[in-house]
């Protein structure tokens, strides 16, 4: 691998505008920064979400996240990639999860980005838990994500 | 009679807890100990521990069969996801 993700997994805010910059002026060979940026949003707007509980597991998230990786560029051709995942309680509006790519053109950083989410959505070890007004309820992946990371299994 | 701990992660660990020690009269495999477990945190509803949710004993994810001993530390894990 030319390079060494970063990968955060922390109950830090994301800061993704300032992230976002700092990553774009750390790859300055690459022409194309692709990022996805996840928010907690409403869901139900009669029973809107108040906050998420993302749990985190000390000895598997982290080391899952770093394989997704290696496989990221095994497929990619990317210059620079960065993971950065909230944990704990993260109030409606703020952000999850953060992916950045950088590579020389852009359908490399997009796909890859694109890949990653998918890998973070379906099998990175966290479990979510939505708080709402009437009660909490843990949620997981919906029929659609797993249909989504199986895109890359067959290839289309 | 033995025992052993037993971490609940996600939705489990509303049940009781996240971190709890269990005791353990003789080694018992997976798949009888999630029944063990429906009777006494479930009402006895074993689909609450169903075959979905991975097991891990001493850090290592185990099949049906694994046997569960005096001392392990045994993990239930319901499906992931995050973003």
């Amino acid at each position: 691998m030319r390079f060494s993700w970063d990968i955060q997994v922390s109950e830090a805010p994301i800061l993704a505008g300032e992230r976002l910059d700092a990553f774009a002026q750390a790859h300055p060979a690459s022409g194309g920064i692709a990022s996805f940026l996840g928010q907690v949003r409403n869901v139900t707007p009669d029973d809107p979400t108040q906050s998420l509980m993302l749990q985190s597991h000390p000895k598997l998230t982290h080391p899952g996240i770093e394989a997704a990786c290696a496989a990221t560029v095994e497929r990619f051709d990317l210059d620079g990639g960065s993971v950065i995942h909230r944990t704990g309680l993260i109030a409606h509006g703020e952000a999850i999860v953060l992916v950045l790519c950088a590579s020389r053109h852009r359908r490399d950083s997009l796909g890859a980005v694109d890949y990653l989410m998918d890998y973070l959505k379906t099998r990175a070890v966290f479990w979510k838990r939505e708080d709402k007004a009437s009660g909490s309820e843990w949620v997981e992946p919906r029929t659609e994500d797993y249909a989504d990371a199986k895109r890359w299994e067959t290839g289309s | 009679m033995g025992e052993v701990t037993i971490k609940f992660w996600g939705r489990l660990s509303d049940l009781a807890g996240s971190d709890i020690t269990h005791p353990l009269a003789e080694p018992i495999s997976v798949e009888d100990f999630r029944q063990v477990l429906a009777d006494k945190y479930a009402d006895g509803d074993v689909a609450t521990f169903q075959k979905s949710i991975r097991a891990i004993i001493n850090d290592s994810l185990v099949g049906e069969e694994a046997v569960i001993q005096s001392g392990d530390v045994i993990e239930f894990l319901p499906p992931v996801g995050g973003g």
